[in-house]
């Protein structure tokens, strides 16, 4: 090939005018023009040229890619067209290069979805029969879902805890859901351990392909990892999983993939990308676990415990009121002065001053739900004064002294002699005075005059003497102003003597009167 | 936040797991490295701007018996090869891990840290031999696990090359 400076001289020898002109220039450039002519060619020739650019193709290719990726954007139309004409073409060529994958993926699909159908049938047989079973089977037509579907809503022999979304190469994670309350503490570390022990089995079995890592179980727990190409999606489950349940991880792993496809190809550690896929997830998040029933044995207990504890504090709080009513009342009970109180193992114990006209503490503790024999009460006598006490006390002394007076009459006579006006005169103040503190304690009252009659003398006569006496009374008091409806009269004849015997003074005494006084609390007040 | 994984490799006892807890707090015990061959711990740090999760794969060591599994570098962003100052054998195998780390993941950061400077009087490995590599490219970093010196950097070195080595927004076009 080349040109030398002497073909350019023959070559120049055409034109006689151009020859000097041609030979200066042959004589400065020649070197140069012949490399100049030598690239003209290189760029005419375009066998020269595809020889030339097949050798730096390759790297130009690797270096774009490696820039931008653009190279993979404008080439894909190209080896789109390039393998539809290939197909058409001769498809033997592509079937034959992809057996081997297919044939694979073919095994693998159809194993994964026996192995599903095998659990499925065992588990449908386990409950086809059951009650339960029917009424979902009932709730399928009415609703119409699938039976599949139902079974995974009503199914509450599991929960799935909490969907990790994976990037297969890295281990990252790109998105993590978790049912409420439940909760790994490192979704990224779990994450990575996964693809850690995914790469571990690959390495122990010497496999020739990589291992797929798909199902761990514990006591309590099942880890189920569904691997997509680019992404796998592991749970942790509570209970037992239907199979079902793997349709649902397979389907939304697909969905994630269909909608993440360039992302989860240029994934470069930014998860944040991925937060679209979180629906996905959640829609993995299924079932309803009988845990709690299990972890709530310990409520019996409890529960027991704290019943008990209410009660015994409810009959603790309400003897303490009770205890507090009644002390309260006894130191506003009138005639009673509590000067100390306690209470010990149950028992009570009171201390202090009461009127003996005033109630008994003691028993007036029953009326406030305390046991009267529980309680000890250590009481002084004395006098209150508080008016209905001294009242009382009033009441009680008239009645004594109207009790206590005896009008004395001549033998055989009714008349009232002049020697006993006096005693009429003081009967009279005391009527009167136990007619106000009947009225202030408001106590009815009654007074009845027995008329008597010595022993001599015959018995019939003495009846009616008796009688007279007593009317004569009744009489003298109604004239000195005493209401007649408070009294009333009785002849006793000598049936009830004062004294016996037949002496004279024993007789005296017997011819007379004397009144006897009866009480009670007013009709209004029983 | 984004998350990066770097791997731990070199030889048995040069003091991986050590750096790594000088510079983290895990979940999983030292077990998981003999029984599963790796332990991965987590840690958070801010390189200029952007906050980085670390995913640290402590793998376990290589000896005369077992080789550095270095299927575990899949997805690796970058990996540290780390040799002990006093042994000179474990940089040999840290050049051997080296090649085949290459084989299974091309070229992405790596560093070479040498541990154990506490002990620099006792030091097999010269100054020479590392000026060498770094020479010819490598990136080296000297280190103690028992003192901290060089641990925090070693990791912000490695985040920022990774950064530097792929920006992000970069694929921003593509995740339409």
């Amino acid at each position: 090939m080349g040109s030398t400076p002497a073909d350019l001289k023959r070559e120049s020898e055409y034109d006689p005018d151009r020859d000097e002109l041609a030979e200066l220039r042959a004589l400065l450039l020649g070197q140069q023009i012949v490399e100049l002519q030598a690239l003209q060619k290189r760029l005419d020739d375009p066998n020269l040229r595809a020889e030339e650019t097949s050798q730096i193709i390759s790297r130009a290719i690797a270096l774009s890619v490696k820039r931008d990726g653009g190279m993979q954007r404008s080439l894909y139309p190209v080896v789109e067209q390039a393998l539809k004409i290939s197909v058409a073409k001769n498809p033997a060529i592509l079937a034959t290069s992809l057996a081997p994958l297919i044939g694979d993926a073919v095994r693998k699909a159809v194993a994964a979805s026996l192995r599903n159908l095998t659990e499925s049938i065992n588990f449908t047989l386990e409950r086809s029969l059951s009650w339960e079973s029917l009424m979902w089977r009932f709730e399928a037509k009415r609703t119409g879902k699938s039976f599949g579907e139902i079974v995974l809503l009503r199914n509450l022999r599991y929960k799935v805890q909490q969907v990790v979304l994976i990037h297969r190469e890295t281990g990252s994670v790109l998105q993590y859901v978790k049912a409420p309350g439940e909760g790994i503490k490192e979704a990224e570390l779990m994450s990575a351990m996964l693809t850690a022990i995914g790469d571990f089995m690959t390495d122990s079995f010497d496999a020739k392909r990589s291992q797929e890592f798909e199902e761990a179980k514990t006591n309590d727990f099942f880890l189920w990892i569904h691997h997509g190409p680019q992404a796998s999606l592991a749970a942790t489950i509570l209970g037992v999983p239907p199979p079902e349940l793997k349709n649902v991880f397979a389907r939304e792993n697909e969905l994630i993939h269909q909608q993440f496809a360039v992302a989860l190809a240029t994934f470069s550690g930014d998860a944040g990308i991925f937060d679209g896929a979180r629906p996905h997830l959640q829609n993995c998040l299924l079932g309803q676990s009988e845990q709690p029933k299990v972890s709530r044995r310990w409520l019996v207990p409890v529960a027991a415990l704290l019943i008990a504890l209410l009660i015994w504090g409810f009959f603790t709080y309400r003897r303490e009121l009770r205890w507090n009513h009644y002390i309260a009342r006894m130191q506003s009970e009138p005639g009673v002065v509590l000067t100390g109180w306690r209470k010990a193992a149950g028992h009570y114990e009171i201390t202090g001053l009461r009127d003996p006209l005033a109630a008994d503490p003691v028993a007036l503790a029953s009326g406030f739900g305390i046991d009267p024999a529980r309680v000890a009460g250590r009481f002084k006598p004395y006098e209150s004064l508080d008016p209905p006490f001294t009242l009382h006390r009033e009441f009680d002394a008239e009645q004594r002294a109207v009790e206590q007076t005896i009008i004395l009459f001549p033998v055989n006579s009714s008349a009232l002699q002049p020697d006993q006006s006096i005693r009429l005169d003081s009967l009279e103040e005391n009527l009167d005075r136990l007619q106000q503190a009947a009225v202030a304690l408001r106590r009815k009252v009654h007074v009845t005059i027995f008329g008597r009659a010595d022993q001599t003398g015959a018995e019939s006569k003495n009846t009616a003497l008796s009688k007279e006496r007593a009317e004569r009374v009744f009489d003298a008091l109604r004239q000195r102003g005493i209401p007649p409806s408070l009294l009333s009269v009785v002849g006793l004849g000598n049936s009830d003597p004062i004294r016996h015997g037949s002496e004279a003074y024993q007789l005296e005494v017997n011819r007379s009167i004397t009144l006897k006084v009866e009480s009670q609390p007013h009709g209004d007040r029983p | 936040m984004i998350q990066k994984k770097i791997c731990m490799l070199g030889s048995f006892g040069v003091g991986k797991t050590s750096l790594v807890a000088r510079f983290v707090q895990g979940i999983y015990t030292g077990k998981y490295l003999s029984t599963v061959g790796v332990k991965i711990d987590k840690k958070e740090i801010k390189v200029g701007d952007q906050d980085v999760l670390l995913l640290l794969w402590d793998l376990a060591g290589e000896d005369s018996r077992s080789q550095v599994q270095v299927s575990y570098l899949r997805g690796a962003a970058g990996y540290f090869l780390v040799v002990d100052g006093t042994f000179a054998q474990s940089l040999v195998t840290a050049k051997s891990i080296r090649e085949r780390a290459i084989e299974a993941v091309g070229e992405i950061p790596f560093m070479l840290i040498v541990n154990k400077s506490d002990l620099w009087n006792r030091w097999e490995i010269t100054m020479p031999e590392l000026e060498k590599l770094e020479a010819e490219g490598w990136k080296v970093q000297v280190t103690s696990a028992k003192t901290g010196e060089g641990v925090e950097k070693m990791f912000m070195t490695m985040t920022e090359q990774i950064l530097k080595n792929n920006p992000q927004g970069e694929d921003d076009d593509t995740t339409s």
